[in-house]
């Protein structure tokens, strides 16, 4: 009966048209969503491990939740503290370094990390900041005070510039000698590095925001974060399982928002297709009555509205998929699908074709042909 | 038809097997507080080959009748037999299979799909009997109807009568033991209903049973047989 479905559904171009464009936009919102906090969840991932066996050395904030900042640009230390800092026994001084961090362009998640972000560093300590990066185009060196090493997502899509071109901060312009391959953390992706003391000049801030301090070994960390809480206890360490926690939490905050508005997607797509095969099944009691007047079994009924259901669902979905695949590159400039993602929207949206098929299959297969053929 | 050839097809009638009979038939509804008796007790019987119309006012209980003997509907008592088998207490299950594969339906207006073909209104019910070749079958009783040329129109694209055609085709296809139709000039002009009455004599001529509902005593006498129905009884 899979023809008659499809007949009757094309006999009503327009209400299916409409419907497969409702369940389309549920499903490209729910795709492009969940990709998004998926691609978020990779990206907390690799900016914290890109931390592995460092830590921010930082002042308490006044705000409350602001102990949450990663990286903490909001705080402020002095370069005697700083400098003393870098004085702690156990560290590995040539993988330490201040740090003046100044956001360039905001986080695309509630309280996350910026997506570009300015790092006055002292020249020759740059490895501290972006680890095992790697430069596939210039280096990673800063060898003169106009100088700025960037990372691929602030080179290509923030500035879209190459190394040579000129960038210009806080009115001062700088040359790219090099721009870190992808990484995948936020953080190395987003970076601007520019020697520390010219950080300093042009914000126009004469300390730092924080010192990455890094432990000879990861196994180390801990010794170390103990060693400065000790000497330093008015500071506060932000520690990789800090991080975690912090990133983790930004994620939770982020997850249920999504999911929220996932949720209502969903339910929006369930109700549009329940009210939709309502409509469909209460205008054709008559054709249902004459079906089973002539023999059609309350199960060929069920199938039949039921078909229907899943059929505008499965369109929908594929639809959605097309117009996710066109958000993507809009947004993130290509294309981040998961199939497991798209596979759980298509499964999704056909469970709730069939479940908001369920009760008026079951209503139509009721019909008792007489009361249907006399209802006018 | 002269009287002579009535009484002789009356006759060969008489000596073929009942196709449909009932037997007590009654039927009662409730209206609020009040049991309206459509049915008080009816006997018929219809021999295979038959063209029998069921006749009575407005209100008379004909259709009531029509629709217990067709199994859309259940007596409140007595029996309706078809082919010599009691479907009066049958589930809904069986009653649907009777009337896929045993009943005929032909309705006033015609209820076909109107996103189907003549072909496809026609091969659906052959579908639905679980028939082999159900196309081929669709279109020879479609031809048999005078609607060969029409075939893949869509009863848009049709007038009333060639619409009532497609639905006797329809009725037809199964090869049912019996073909009920219910007032199925009811909608259309009285030309394209004498034409219609020309198909379901051309049917009986072919040796397939008909029994029609009408309120139009002209249309009943082209029938061989009149019964007639009045405040649930039968009258003659």
């Amino acid at each position: 009966m899979i023809d008659i479905a499809l007949k009757n559904m094309w006999q009503r171009k327009t209400r299916t048209g409409l419907t497969v464009v409702a369940i389309a936009v549920c499903i490209m919102l729910f795709l492009v969503l969940s990709t998004a906090t998926g691609t978020m969840d990779e990206m907390f991932a690799a900016s914290s491990g890109q931390f592995a066996g460092q830590m921010f050395v930082k002042t308490p904030s006044a705000q409350a939740g602001a102990a949450l900042e990663f990286p903490p640009v909001s705080s402020s230390l002095t370069m005697e503290k700083a400098n003393a800092l870098m004085n702690v026994s156990g560290i590995d001084p040539a993988r330490s370094a201040p740090l003046l961090l100044v956001p360039q362009a905001p986080s695309l998640f509630q309280n996350g990390p910026p997506q570009v972000i300015a790092a006055g560093i002292p020249e020759g300590k740059e490895k501290a900041f972006y680890g095992d990066a790697t430069f596939g185009n210039g280096t990673g060196i800063l060898s003169g005070k106009d100088q700025v090493v960037l990372g691929a997502y602030a080179a290509y899509s923030h500035y879209k510039v190459n190394v040579g071109d000129r960038i210009t901060i806080q009115n001062r312009d700088f040359t790219v000698v090099g721009i870190a391959d992808e990484t995948g953390s936020i953080i190395t992706n987003g970076m601007v590095l520019i020697p520390l003391s010219v950080a300093q000049e042009i914000f126009n801030r004469p300390g730092v925001s924080t010192v990455l301090l890094t432990a000879p070994s990861e196994d180390k960390a801990e010794a170390v974060a103990a060693a400065v809480r000790d000497q330093f206890p008015e500071l506060q360490v932000m520690t990789q399982g800090d991080m975690d926690s912090t990133l983790d939490s930004m994620a939770s905050m982020t997850h249920t928002f999504m999911g929220m508005i996932n949720l209502t997607m969903l339910v929006v797509a369930g109700v549009v297709t329940l009210m939709v095969m309502f409509m469909s099944v209460s205008e054709r009691t008559k054709e249902f009555g004459m079906l089973r007047a002539i023999g059609a079994r309350r199960s060929r009924i069920l199938v039949l509205v039921l078909e229907e259901a899943v059929i505008v669902c499965i369109v929908g979905s594929v639809l959605g998929i097309l117009l996710s695949f066109l958000m993507m590159q809009f947004m993130f400039g290509g294309t981040l699908f998961s199939l497991e993602t798209t596979a759980k929207a298509v499964i999704f949206m056909t469970g709730i074709g069939v479940f908001a098929g369920l009760i008026p299959a079951y209503r139509s297969a009721k019909i008792q042909p007489l009361e249907a053929i006399r209802y006018e | 038809m002269s009287e002579t050839v009535k009484a002789i097809e009356i006759s060969r009638a008489a000596k073929a097997a009942v196709v449909l009979e009932t037997a007590g038939l009654k039927k009662s509804y409730k209206m609020g507080n009040v049991t309206v008796e459509a049915l008080k007790g009816v006997d018929i019987s219809v021999r295979q080959g038959e063209f029998v119309s069921i006749i009575g006012p407005s209100g008379s209980g004909k259709s009531t009748l029509l629709n217990l003997i067709g199994c859309l509907d259940r007596p409140t008592g007595g029996r309706v037999l078809i082919d010599g088998v009691d479907v009066s207490q049958m589930s809904d299950g069986k009653l649907t299979d009777v009337r896929c594969r045993k009943i005929g339906y032909v309705f006033q207006k015609f209820y076909l799909l109107p996103f189907l073909t003549a072909l496809e209104n026609v091969e659906l019910q052959a579908r639905l009997a679980g028939l082999p070749d159900g196309k081929k079958k669709a279109a020879e009783a479609l031809r048999l109807v005078g609607l060969g040329e029409r075939m893949n129109h869509l009863p848009k694209e049709m007038s009333g009568g060639e619409q009532q055609r497609v639905a006797i085709a329809r009725a037809l296809v199964k090869s049912p033991a019996i073909i009920l139709a219910d007032e199925p000039t009811g909608n259309l002009d009285t030309k394209t209903g004498n034409l219609i009455m020309d198909v379901f004599r051309k049917l009986h001529e072919q040796g397939i049973t008909v029994v029609m509902v009408t309120h139009n005593p002209e249309l009943a006498a082209r029938t061989d047989r009149i019964i007639k129905v009045r405040d649930g009884l039968i009258e003659s």
